[in-house]
This record gives structure tokens, sequence and C-alpha cells, in this order.
């Protein structure tokens, strides 16, 4: 601010330094130019050197009395004009009246009110000037006088003419300007009509007082009693007129004392603010439902001055931080007591200063440490908040005209979200770790089906180091959807992304030639057996997120599977060996049997011809049986090799009543020797099977040799066995009932298990070699003991699905 | 009906057929059976001929046959044919007076000669049953006296002591002897001795010390 230069300076007088040192301060600032004098004398002495504008005097001086000094001020003509101001205390009214008694000009009490000091000694130093003016005047010329009562009436036309531009805007004012004497009004504008619903007529011959309220009459007649006895009260003040129409009306009244056709008047200038009232009032009442709002709500709010600092509260407020009114009020304050600077370092002011600018903010989530902010500022009463996770948001709130009042700022105590988020994080880390834990391969594919990660198991699997895992990743990823195609996993990939879960069967990946497709070359990768499960993992709303592919090994599964396999062959040729030494006659008997009819047939036809007692019929049908039994031994013998050779599953269709019969043939001279009997339900209807024809031949062998066994200790006319033939479902069960001493009641369950007899001589294979036959065509054995004696074991072929 | 015929049993159709024609060609009669129980049922033990007999077969097998043969007192002779040479079976077999034990495939001049020897037995064994026969009829006619030195011979003792055992005179054996023999039509000692054996005629007990 440049500084108001006037023509004179002030001189101070006083002792008291510090009370000279506010003056200076205040003048200065405003532009004055400042002597001062630490006493009378001095003071004195300065002032007849060079006259001031002005003297600021303390009444209270040592050495001489200040009203001494005012007289010699008089006394000396320099001097004599230098209006003086005294300082005085409040209650030393003596040397106040002395010192008007002595020319003092004024009066200012200690302790200073700044801008009355500045009041009254710009009008006092204005006033000087005019006097010192005035005086310079009087000392001119007559003529010149003359010109200035000249220009005095000039200036006295352009009254008159600008009393009539006066009246023209007093008739337009948008205000209603009334003069009244006594009461009775004289003079008002057509204004009056509007604001009071009276036409002026009516005005002008009724009493003003009866417009007014009736609660306001008292109070406005002493306001005017005020006025007329010269008391320079408010301005205007605000009073409520009733209406023609009896309606309440608010007016904001500004009077003055006037003078009206020589006689004094009041000049009351009437302001309809009715309008700006009851806006008022609602605002009020909006202000008091806010309070209330805010003091309901859960949410704890606090009111910010645009300078940070709290204004109000509520209880919510109160809840939140755990502390009680006191505590609050309290805090509050020691929080407002911060410096600007103080709170720049809490790292709010920014918001608020933001907030003021019309935005509302949202803070992120604070988590409040109540001890740092204690330690830092030594505000917070708690030491530890319940709900630590806060968070902040700044509304600005607008006042009626529109501009931002305060601003509120809500806690929102976010902890249980914040906690809920930290167990989500926390899940995601479980799951992190899990997954590295794991010893099955795990790759998760991100929705666009590119590899996101994978663990370290996955690594191992295909026995790659990270960076040859990483390049595999970035080769998968960078390749185009056909290439991928070709790898063959993708469309799996897609159905899960589909939400399906899809455990693929188990395939052998030649682990060299996959790696190359991944664009690894150089890398010595092990042949695996490896079935994959394709999982899609969904998120909150119900959708695909990623894919986890999981590679389960089952390279050592599949070998020892393997190795199982041959060992159960070779089992099974061991028992077919043993099975071979009690068939042997069985089957030696078989041959014996065509050969006996070839042999005899032939020598018959021998005999014949060379008795010559043949004829050509006989003859050809002894050579027909010849090449019948011819066949039936080589079936005997193509049966046997069957059974001794090394056997691979191949799957033929097969009429399971057909085999029932060849298997009867095969143990046709072990029944007869064993005088046991078979009676065969197999209805000629069912559909075929797939089998290997010796194999099941063999577990009905095993079954049937079973039985005999199992009645050697009966009664010979009761051995039977019976061999029953249905069909369940899409199995065909063949079941093989004797009627023996059954199977051990605590080896039942086990007796499909290898080295498990109940036999005696039993090697205990028999069972078991005959369950993985019909494992491995895909059915099922069982067993029972009967309640009439004797057991059943029996076993299912599956029906091939299309049967035509 | 003088010709003997050969019984055939096997209940393997094919063999039995075979075995038939095979015989038939070599001029011998054939009856074939497809089971014990029908060759019991309508096979003639009286008629002269044997038994070509099947090992295993279903319900009664052909040791099994063999045994009731002989508890109805049936000699026919048997040859037994096995697909399944067990040796326990055989064995038992032939203890049981089975002429023989043939395994199949049999070779037809086997198979003959077997069934030749079978015939010879049975022509032997009809002898012997007809000798036997007029036997028990003729000791009938014996007095007690000739019986009494019959049983004294058939310990093979000398007609002195016979009469020293009976207290008579050694003409007296003889003369009794002589008319016994001739009464059971008897040629020699050891043919009186068998058929007494085989008669249930037991012999004398004899006191002094030879």
């Amino acid at each position: 601010m440049a500084k108001q230069v006037f023509n004179s300076d002030i001189l101070i007088v006083d002792d008291q330094d510090a009370s000279l040192q506010l003056l200076f301060e205040l003048l200065d600032k405003k532009g004055y130019q400042i002597r001062w004098a630490e006493s009378p004398q001095i003071a004195l002495e300065t002032a007849t050197q060079k006259p001031p504008g002005l003297i600021l005097l303390d009444v209270n001086m040592p050495g001489m009395d200040c009203f001494e000094f005012c007289m010699r001020l008089q006394k000396d003509k320099r001097t004599q004009q230098v209006p003086v101001i005294f300082i005085s205390s409040e209650n030393d009214l003596d040397s106040r009246v002395r010192g008007f008694e002595v020319g003092g000009v004024d009066c200012i009490l200690k302790p200073f009110q700044e801008q009355e000091v500045l009041a009254r000694v710009k009008t006092h130093m204005q006033m000087g000037e005019m006097k010192q003016n005035l005086e310079k005047l009087a000392d001119k010329s007559p003529t010149e006088l003359t010109k200035s009562i000249a220009s005095l009436e000039k200036e006295i036309k352009t009254l008159k003419e600008s009393e009539g531009r006066l009246r023209l805007v007093f008739e337009n004012s948008y205000d209603t300007i009334v003069i009244a004497q006594d009461e009775v009004v004289k003079y008002c504008n057509s204004r009056i009509t509007e604001l009071s619903g009276y036409s002026i007529a009516e005005i002008y011959s009724m009493k003003f007082s009866e417009l007014i309220h009736p609660d306001d009459k008292e109070r406005v007649g002493s306001e005017y009693k005020a006025r007329l006895s010269g008391y320079k009260a408010k301005n205007s003040y605000s009073v409520r007129i009733i209406t023609k129409d009896e309606k309440e009306k608010h007016v904001l009244v500004s009077s003055a004392l006037v003078t009206w056709n020589n006689e004094p008047a009041t000049l009351a200038i009437i302001t309809d603010i009715t309008r700006l009232k009851e806006a008022e009032a609602k605002l009020i009442r909006s202000e008091e439902r806010f309070r209330q709002l805010m003091e309901q709500s859960p949410l704890a709010m606090e009111i910010l001055s645009p300078d940070g600092r709290i204004m109000v509260i509520n209880s919510a407020w109160k809840t939140l931080w755990g502390v009680n009114d006191t505590e609050a009020a309290e805090t509050i304050d020691k929080y407002n007591m911060l410096t600007d600077p103080q709170l720049e370092k809490l790292g709010v002011m920014d918001e608020v200063k933001e907030a003021f600018k019309g935005k509302h903010i949202v803070l992120p989530p604070i988590k409040y440490d109540t001890g740092q902010t204690k330690e830092d500022f030594d505000i917070m009463i708690l030491e530890e908040l319940i709900s630590p996770w806060i968070q902040s948001q700044l509304y600005p709130v607008l006042d009626s005209e529109g501009n931002i009042a305060f601003i509120v700022n809500t806690y929102l105590d976010i902890t249980e979200l914040k906690n809920a988020g930290e167990m989500v994080r926390k899940s995601k880390d479980d799951f992190q770790i899990l997954m590295e834990a794991s010893p099955l391969g795990i790759a998760i594919y991100k929705p666009d089906g590119k590899i996101d990660q994978v663990n370290t198991a996955f690594k191992k699997l295909w026995d790659l180091s990270d960076e040859e895992m990483a390049v595999v990743i970035a080769n998968y990823n960078y390749f185009t959807d056909k290439q991928i195609k070709s790898l063959g996993l993708s469309p799996m990939v897609e159905r899960a992304f589909k939400g399906e879960s899809i455990i693929m069967p188990p395939i052998d990946y030649e682990g060299n030639r996959t790696i190359k497709d991944l664009g690894l070359e150089n890398i010595e990768a092990q042949t695996r057996t490896i079935q994959t499960h394709l999982h899609s993992v969904k998120d909150a709303k119900g959708e695909v997120e990623f894919v986890v592919i999981i590679n389960k090994d089952l390279t050592d599964i599949k070998q020892a599977e393997r190795d199982a396999q041959q060992q159960r062959e070779s089992l099974a040729r061991l028992d077919r060996a043993s099975s071979m030494g009690q068939l042997t006659g069985s089957i030696a008997h078989e041959l014996n049997q065509p050969l006996t009819g070839i042999l005899s047939n032939a020598q018959a036809a021998q005999l014949m011809i060379n008795k010559d007692k043949w004829d050509k019929q006989e003859l050809n049908e002894i050579l027909t049986d010849i090449v019948n039994d011819t066949k039936r031994a080589g079936s005997v013998i193509h049966n046997l090799r069957e059974l001794y050779r090394e056997q691979k599953i191949e799957f033929n269709p097969l009429d399971v009543c057909m085999l029932v019969e060849d298997t009867l043939q095969l143990l046709r001279s072990e029944l007869i020797i064993q005088d046991t009997k078979i009676n065969i339900d197999c209805p000629p209807s069912l559909p075929v099977v797939n089998g290997t024809e010796v194999m099941i031949q063999q577990v009905l062998v095993n079954l049937i040799q079973n039985g005999i066994q199992a009645m050697e200790k009966i009664e010979k006319d009761e051995r039977v066995i019976r061999i029953d033939v249905v069909q369940d479902g899409s199995f065909v069960n063949i079941a093989v009932t004797d009627k023996g001493i059954g199977i051990d009641s605590d080896k039942i369950d086990h007796i499909f298990e290898p080295m498990v007899t109940w036999k005696p001589g039993g090697t205990g294979m028999g069972l078991a070699i005959s369950n993985s036959i019909i494992e491995s065509h895909g059915g099922k054995m069982w067993s029972r003991n009967n309640k009439l004696g004797g057991a059943t074991v029996g076993f299912s072929i599956p029906i091939p699905a299309k049967t035509t | 009906m003088n010709e003997p015929i050969i019984y055939i049993v096997d209940d393997d159709p094919s063999v039995r057929k075979a075995l038939m024609r095979l015989l038939n060609s070599a001029g011998m009669h054939t009856e074939a059976y497809a089971s014990a129980s029908d060759f019991l049922e309508f096979g003639n033990c009286d008629r002269k001929g044997c038994l070509i007999l099947d090992v295993k077969m279903k319900d009664i097998s052909g040791p099994m046959l063999h045994k009731k043969l002989i508890e109805q007192g049936c000699e026919m002779p048997i040859v037994f044919l096995t697909a399944h040479g067990d040796v326990p079976t055989s064995v038992e077999a032939m203890k049981k007076g089975a002429v023989d034990f043939l395994t199949k495939p049999v070779d037809a001049s086997e198979l003959f000669e077997a069934v030749q020897r079978a015939l010879a037995k049975d022509r032997e064994l009809r002898t012997i049953r007809e000798e036997y026969s007029g036997f028990v009829e003729n000791i009938q006619s014996l007095t007690p006296r000739e019986y009494e030195v019959m049983t004294y011979v058939i310990t093979g003792i000398l007609n002195k002591q016979i009469a020293a055992e009976m207290s008579i005179s050694e003409e007296t054996v003889k003369v009794h002897r002589g008319r016994l023999m001739q009464k059971l039509k008897i040629v020699s000692v050891a043919q009186l001795v068998r058929l007494c054996e085989k008669t249930g005629i037991k012999s004398a007990i004899i006191k002094g010390d030879y």
C-alpha cells in the first residue's frame, strides 16, 4: 500500500516506550509522518521549530505538567493552531476535563482502539488543515472575498438545482423515503404505497407509528427520542410494519435528523427487507437443521474454516476418536492452536484449500497413528484408536449467495472395509504361497489366454530353469492363436474360460519336442506322462478371472503301473503254467478223443480196402468224420497254445454263451473225474461283448476249478456248479455258483488280492489274475457266500456302446 | 447167437462211431452205448463177447461200471480205453480183472489183440463156469464117505496117509477115490482142488504130522 502523505506530521509525546511504539507503528502504517518526544520539554522545542499537524499528548508525563505544556503551546503563535489530543487512561476523568479546558481538541483512551485512534487523528488533522486554510483565506483581500461570495451564490444555485435533482432521486428511489415531524408524515415518495398498501393521501393523514408492528412500537419510539436528543445511535435499525392488508413486513429504517420548513424533522429511508429476513430465517432454520443433521449423523464430521481450523464437530466425531466432550474441546483447541506450518505438516491443508475452491475431495484412506500425531503435536488424547482406518471427504458448503461458507470434513471409518481388503490381499498371498508350495505344476492363464505365472513345481516338471521358463512363457505369450492351437491345449483353455472344469486324460509328452515347440532349443527334457486339469477361478461377480492349469506328473505312476502290469502278466503266465499242470490230463483227454476217432476211422477204412469190402458211401462218411475229428483236435491244440502264449489284450466281439460252452469243453475231463455237474443258464438273446476270448476263458476256468475244488468234500451227487449269464444294464454278468464249503468269511473281502487263498495248495494268484483280466476289460469281479451253502464268484464284461 | 459181441461204451459219439466202424470192418459184431447206465439197462452180460469201456464218462465212469458189473456177477472181460493214461486208475482196473488198459488213440492191431484176448478170456471163463456148474451138480451124487475122502484128497496127502487119518485101509481109500473122481468127472487132483476151492468146500483137518 502506498503511503498517503499528509501535509502535516504528528508529534507524539509520551514517555512510555510501549504505547509510543504502538502509536508510532499504527500511524506510520497509515502514511503519517511521525515525530516523537520523550518529554514535554523536548516536545515544546521541536513543536516550536516546526509546528506539527497534530500533537498526541500523554496526560501523565514526568517533568513538565502536560497542561502547562498545552498553555505554552497556546501562548506561542507558531504552535497556537496545533490541535492536541490527549491520551488518557480510562478512569482519569479529571485530567480529561482539564485537557479540554487548556485547549485539547480530543481525548483518546488507553488502551488504544486502533480504529478510534486513526479516526480521531484523521478528523483532527483535517480540521486543523481547514482551520489553517480559513485563516489563510481571512488574510486575503476583500475583492477575493467578493469573488468568493459570487462563487458561493453560484454554488447555492447549483445547490437548488441539485435539490430538484435530489427530489427526482427521492421519487425514483427504490427505497421508501419519508420525512416526518412528530410522527406525522410530511413528505414521502410513492414507494410507500408499494410498501404499506396505503395510498399517499392515506399516509399523510395517519401517524407513522400506526404502521409499526405493535411489538416494535416501543423500540421505535425510544430510537426516535434518542435521535431527537442528538444521541448518535445506530444509523439504521430493522423494524416490522403492518401493511394495509395486515401483512407483516420487515423493513430497514435508516433515519437522520433534518430540517423541514425550519422545523426539525426526521428523514427515514425505509428498505423492504422482508424477503431478506425470510431468507435469513430460512437460513437460520436450515443451519439449525444442518447442525441437527450433523449431530445425528453416524458419520463423524467437523466443519473447517478456510484456514483449516476446526469450527464445529458432532457427536460421532467424538465417538470415532473416543473422546468425551471435554477431551474433544481440548483436542480441538490444541489442534486449532497449531501453526500453519504444523498444519501443513499434517498434510491436510492443500486439500482444505482445494475444497475451498469448490471441489469435493476424497482423501485416500489413512491409517491414523495416534501415537505419532501425539508425539508430533501433542493433540490426541487417546493412545490407540480402535478403528484406525479412516477415509476423509471434504465437502464445500455454500451459503445462500453461492459462496463457500465452510468445509465439512467427514470421517468414514473404513477399518472393517480395510481389514476385509487386507484379508483379500492376504488370501491372495496365501494363494501364492500355496501355489508355490504345491507339488503339482500350476500355470495361471489370463482371460486373453496368456500365461500369467507358473510355480516352481511347473518349472521342475519341465525341468526348466527360471530363465528358460521365462523364455517359454514369453514365447508362448507371443504365439499367435494358430500356433497356440497347434500346441493343443488352447480349446481346453477356452472351454475353461467358459467356466468348465476339465480333466484331460494322461498324455505322454515327448519332452524334447514340446520344449522345441515352445521355442527352446538344446534343452534335454524327459518324456513325461502328464495329466492336465483346468479349473476356472471366478471373481466375486461370478466371472472367470483366470484359469488355473494343473499339471499332474504321472510319469512315475505310469511307470509303476507298467511295471505292475508286467509283473501281473508274468504272474499270470506262471499261474497259467501251474494250472496247465492241472489241465494237462484234461487237455490230453480232449486231444486224444478226436485222435482216437481219426485213427480208428482211418484204420477201419484201411481194413475195408484191404479186404476189398468197401463201398463208396461208407468211405466218404469215414473221411468226413476224420475231417471233423481233425478239426476238433486242431481247436484243442489252438486253445492250448492260446493258454500258453504271452497274451496281449486284443478285443474281439464275443458270444458269451458260446464262450462258456467252449470253456466247459476244456474242463470236461476234470468235471467228469470230480463228478461235478454243470448247469448253464445262458439266454441266447444276449448281446456280444468285447474281449479277449482266452483271457475270459482263463477266468472262467479259474472260477469253475475253484468251484470243483470247493466241492471235493461233499457227496458226489450234490456236486453241481451253476453258471448264470445275464444282462445287467450295459454289462453282461457271468456268475459261477458252487455248493461247496464257501469262502472263509475273513477272506471274502480280499480274495481278489494276490497271495490270498482259502483253499489248500492254492497259489493265491488265480483270482488276482482273473481280477486284473476283468479290470482290463472294464469289468468288475465280485464274490459272496450263499445262504444255502457254497459261494458265487462272478464278473461283468461291458457291452460295447453300439452293439448292432 | 454164437458170434461174440463187442460192446462199446463211450460218451464221445465220434469215438463210439469210429470204434464200431473199425471193429465191424474186422468182421466183429459190435453194440455201442453212450453211457454206463445205458449199458446196464440194455446190455446183455450173458452174451459171448467183451466190453470196450471208456474211463472218463459223465455220470458213471468206466471203473465204476466195472465195479458194478463185478457186483452183479457179470464177468464179461473188459478192455479199458482211456484218453488220459493215469496210472492209479489203470492199476486198479487191472487188479479188478480188466483184460487191458489201452490209451487213446489206439492202434487197430493193438485194439484187435486186446479184443481177441478178451474174447479168449470170455471163452475160458465160460468153460470154467460150465465145468464148475457140473461139479456143483455132481457133488450131490457122492456118498458121505466119498465126500470125506475128497476133503482129504484136496489137502494133497497120500492115500496111505488118508487111510491112517480115516482109520481105514489104503485099498478102501483108493476105491473111494476112484469112484468120486468118476462121479465128479474130474481128471486131476489139481482140477478138484480148484473146483472145491471155488465151491467153498473145505479140506479136512489133518491130524498126523506129514
